[in-house]
């Protein structure tokens, strides 16, 4: 952790590459500043622009200042065109792998080289898309011949990757039926941080050159659509469902209510959409977790959650996924829920309006699961009201009463002005 | 904090008093060669459920309420490895499909609480392994729903 006065910057080294060619990953060694050489990669605490230096012997390089000088001469004199300047562009920072080889091993890399023992077993469970800038200059147009400046060192690394990466979240039916759900709904949420933290798991990464980085292992997330109930005689509304450990373990399958897609607010559809997203994370993180991997805490993980048995919370949520999960959510996550809503609409609506959304169907704890009689005491019908206990004391903290949230409700589910719908077309 | 407590040992208990009920008392083996299999009459594929769990797909809806190909899968990583590999064909009494046909729509989602059933896969070069699986059952999808009154 450093500090240059104002701000707060975490610090990451590169190893040298060795002579061999091959990068070390003796990622447990200390860097001594006094000697270092490498790359030293900060990264404020706040924002997303990074600043990659070129150290040698403990001293920022020869090379790195004579460009700076150079640049600041140019300037000086005013000569021609040329300028210094930082080029930025995206990378893969911060991955945590894991691999069951020689025992549930969990690796971190701050520049995702997975390490080099276990080739090929690593699983990326989580990692961060980084704006990373190095200092480039811009040369005069050559009008004459010049000694060139050696840029060596500066950009352009083998490895890097030279713009953002397209995220792939299985959509295709949905997009080619409800177009506008997509447009207005899900990548509008895309584009917010947390929310696009908590479909990171489900993401294939498409290379700009092509390449898709398939991890094995990795969990699918796909949204979809399908009819169910949406009012009528049962007055049930249903904003959409999510099937768990769908084909794999992890993975996750969201049908959002076409009903609600052409008649619910774009508040309600986003909340739809963070809502059983949150349950996918929660399948994906808890089966992860079951298994010996929990997702790590410290590092970009926005959505762990303390679960103290991952086992045992996998069998609960395996017998009544709606139960578990919102029981979860009540406890972990309204803050987020809202928090979403709010960076995305803006002032659009009141806190507590949010709030309202953010709670939607967090009291339905699902039917009973088979057995839930014990010794003659129907257990289901406890953490029942365990589960209604907390979201009425939510209720109380937010100061929403039931009246006034049955009428929010309705006013996003069926009495919805036009400008609050979906648009119908969306080229 | 304490209803996170609650949820745990409710879900302990509940968890095993199904275990409880679900004891299995018969034991029965289905070989499966894809090695040997006609591509065109293929009916069972291996692949995985997680990274952990491999798993058999039939390609039969063989359980008529589940609506969706029958599939069992086994645990496997290094704390708990999965069977040993052997050189010879295990000498079991294997059942035959139109048996396990049978079984499985006679007991449907309730199968693993009649039977423990082993796989015995046919690996390259003659060799065998054979696995205890359980039944994958997908869970009831979540729903985000509400009543509000009018």
């Amino acid at each position: 952790m450093v500090k240059n006065e104002k701000e707060f910057y975490k610090a990451f080294f590169y190893l040298p590459v060795n002579p061999n060619g091959k990068i070390s990953t003796d990622y447990t060694a200390e860097a001594l500043m006094k000697n270092f050489t490498g790359k030293l990669l900060l990264s404020p605490l706040e924002g997303k622009r990074s600043f990659l230096l070129d150290y040698k012997d403990g001293r920022v390089s020869d090379a790195y200042k004579k460009n700076q000088l150079a640049a600041k001469k140019r300037q000086s004199v005013g000569a021609g065109v040329s300028y210094w300047d930082y080029e930025c562009h995206n990378e893969l920072r911060f991955c945590t792998y894991f691999a069951d080889c020689y025992g549930p091993t969990i690796a971190y890399s701050p520049n995702c080289i997975p390490p080099d023992v276990c080739s090929g077993q690593w699983t990326v469970t989580d990692f961060s898309i980084d704006e990373v800038c190095y200092n480039v200059w811009y040369n005069d147009p050559p009008t004459e011949p010049t000694n060139p400046i050696d840029y060596s060192g500066y950009g352009g690394d083998g490895g890097t990757i030279e713009s953002l990466p397209t995220i792939e979240v299985k959509q295709d039916s949905l997009e080619k039926h409800y177009p506008c759900m997509v447009k207005e709904v899900l990548n509008k949420l895309m584009q917010n941080n947390a929310y696009s933290k908590l479909i990171q798991p489900f993401q294939s990464i498409q290379l700009p050159n092509g390449v898709t980085i398939n991890i094995p292992g990795l969990p699918n997330l796909t949204f979809d659509f399908s009819s169910q109930s949406y009012g009528g005689s049962s007055n049930e509304y249903k904003l959409g469902q999510t099937q768990q450990g769908y084909i794999t373990a992890m993975s996750s399958k969201i049908e959002f209510n076409s009903s609600a897609i052409k008649n619910a607010s774009q508040l309600f559809l986003q909340m739809a959409a963070i809502h059983e997203s949150a349950h996918a994370y929660s399948t994906y993180y808890i089966k992860a977790g079951s298994y010996g991997f929990p997702i790590d805490t410290t590092h970009y993980s926005t959505w762990a959650m303390n679960i103290v048995n991952f086992e045992v919370a996998a069998k609960s949520q395996y017998a009544n996924g709606n139960y578990t999960d919102h029981s979860l959510f009540l406890e972990n996550y309204i803050d987020k829920f809202v928090n979403i809503l709010k960076e995305v609409n803006g002032n659009n609506y009141t806190d507590k309006q949010y709030q309202m959304a953010a709670i939607y169907g967090l009291n339905n704890a699902g039917s009973p699961p088979a057995n839930s009689i014990f010794n003659g005491i129907n257990l289901y019908n406890i953490y029942k009201g365990i589960l209604e206990k907390s979201y009425n004391n939510l209720l109380t903290k937010f100061g929403i009463t039931a009246a006034e949230r049955d009428a929010f409700y309705l006013d996003n589910l069926v009495n919805v002005p036009t400008n609050k719908k979906l648009p119908t077309n969306c080229p | 904090m304490k209803n996170k407590i609650y949820l745990f040992i409710l879900a302990i208990v509940i968890i095993s008093s199904r275990i409880k009920a679900q004891e299995p008392n018969n034991k029965i083996y289905f070989l499966v060669d894809t090695l040997n299999m006609n591509r065109y009459n293929k009916f069972i594929s291996i692949d995985r459920y997680s990274p952990f769990e491999p798993s058999y797909t039939f390609y039969c809806n063989c359980i008529p309420s589940l609506n969706y190909f029958t599939r069992f899968s086994y645990f496997s990583s290094k704390q708990k490895p999965s069977a040993p590999v052997v050189a010879e064909r295990p000498n079991h009494n294997f059942i035959k499909w139109k048996d396990l046909y049978a079984l499985l729509q006679k007991h449907g989602p309730h199968f693993d609480d009649a039977y423990e059933l082993y796989i015995t896969e046919v690996l390259p070069k003659n060799k065998y392994q054979t696995n205890k699986v359980k039944l994958i059952i997908y869970p009831q999808p979540v729903e985000n729903k509400e009543k509000p009154k009018l």
